[in-house]
């Protein structure tokens, strides 16, 4: 059954994984994925920020997030689980990406 | 004017996004090479800005072959040498002479305009379909893309991949004199003089998205070149230019800095 989305100030932090390292980041109300990491220093790959490049692709290992748009990702990439860092908004707990592939 | 290189192939997309075509002695024009990306497929899903439907939604375009049923008249106008030595526009021929078919991956080979063809795509696709087609290229942003073998062998050294030069889709593929990967990067705002007639400026980078990303002959993707470049290269390989003096290219040709 799909978890009730929890408001975004509630959330306060997800897991990435980049470069073989696990890292746990702050999450700040009304940021993207992407933002969020940058902030705390990390080098994930992006470019367009606008959601259609598709650099910033990660793989949501675990919880829910929400794009804002989606001009890339093929029903195939959806369907391997795949997300835009630069789109999307954590709705639960526990979001966990993978941006190693 | 000095010798920096010379052409080595020399490729076109007669449908945007489709698996394209090598091809030889070809005008190019102003607006790109004859018969590049003269049809494209657009989706009621994708924004007005860029309504095209991709390789990107759907990587399995990669697999479907287009070829003009007349291939010779769509590499040069009729009129292109008379027409040349009078500093004129050579008119291209009219729409039905770039009439096309496509060999989709399944091995049916339809009529471009045959509604099988949409309906084809639309299998595995959401989101209405159309056929599009202009004489104008449908590019993404200039009329004329250029890689280097030397950019190619350089991220196959960088990433450790092997990697098949169509996944770049350029128009040009070049070979420089120099052994240096990315030095088509310094050529921004130099013109060149490809062949015997045709100048081009060399304009902006080439800003690469998911498309590099998929394998020509499976489809399947490979996103490690992708980031790869976006990290170690600002997101950036091969470049665009545009047609300043229209003429005819072919494997070989030399290339020249002209200033």
């Amino acid at each position: 059954m799909k978890s009730k989305p929890l408001a975004a100030d509630s959330i306060n932090s997800f897991k990435a994984t980049l470069d073989g390292i696990e890292y746990e980041v702050a999450y700040q109300a009304g940021e993207v994925l992407l933002d969020c990491m940058l902030d705390a220093d990390l080098d994930p790959a992006f470019q367009c920020q606008e959601g259609h490049c598709g650099t910033c692709m990660a793989v949501l290992i675990d919880g829910e997030v929400e794009m804002r748009k989606n001009n890339v990702l093929s029903q195939r990439d959806l369907d391997k689980g795949y997300v835009l860092l630069c789109q999307s908004e954590p709705l639960s707990d526990g979001v966990w990406v993978d941006c190693d592939e | 004017m000095s010798k920096i290189g010379m052409l080595d192939s020399v490729w076109r997309y007669p449908v945007k996004s489709m698996r394209g075509e090598q091809v030889d002695d070809v005008f190019v024009a102003y607006t790109g090479l004859m018969g590049d990306r003269l049809y494209a497929i657009s989706s009621s899903d994708a924004p007005p800005e860029f309504p095209w439907h991709t390789n990107r939604e759907q990587e399995e375009f990669v697999l479907y072959q287009a070829r003009y049923k007349n291939h010779q008249s769509t590499l040069k106008p009729a009129a292109m040498e008379a027409a040349l030595k009078e500093s004129l526009n050579p008119p291209y021929p009219r729409a039905n002479a770039f009439a096309l078919e496509i060999q989709t991956p399944d091995g049916k080979t339809l009529d471009i305009e045959d509604p099988a063809f949409l309906e084809n795509l639309r299998d595995k696709s959401k989101g209405d379909l159309t056929l599009h087609f202009s004489q104008k290229n449908a590019v993404d942003c200039r009329p004329l893309s250029l890689f280097s073998h030397q950019t190619l062998s350089q991220l196959e050294q960088e990433t450790g991949l092997e990697l098949d030069k169509r996944r770049f889709r350029a128009n040009f593929y070049v070979d420089w004199m120099c052994a240096d990967g990315f030095y088509e990067n310094e050529l921004i705002n130099r013109r060149l003089k490809v062949g015997e007639r045709l100048e081009i400026m060399i304009l902006e980078l080439d800003p690469r998205c998911k498309s590099i990303t998929i394998d020509p002959d499976t489809a399947e993707t490979q996103l490690r070149i992708l980031k790869h470049i976006a990290r170690k290269h600002d997101g950036f390989a091969g470049v665009y230019a545009a047609v300043l003096k229209e003429g005819t290219v072919k494997t070989g040709d030399a290339i020249y800095l002209l200033d």
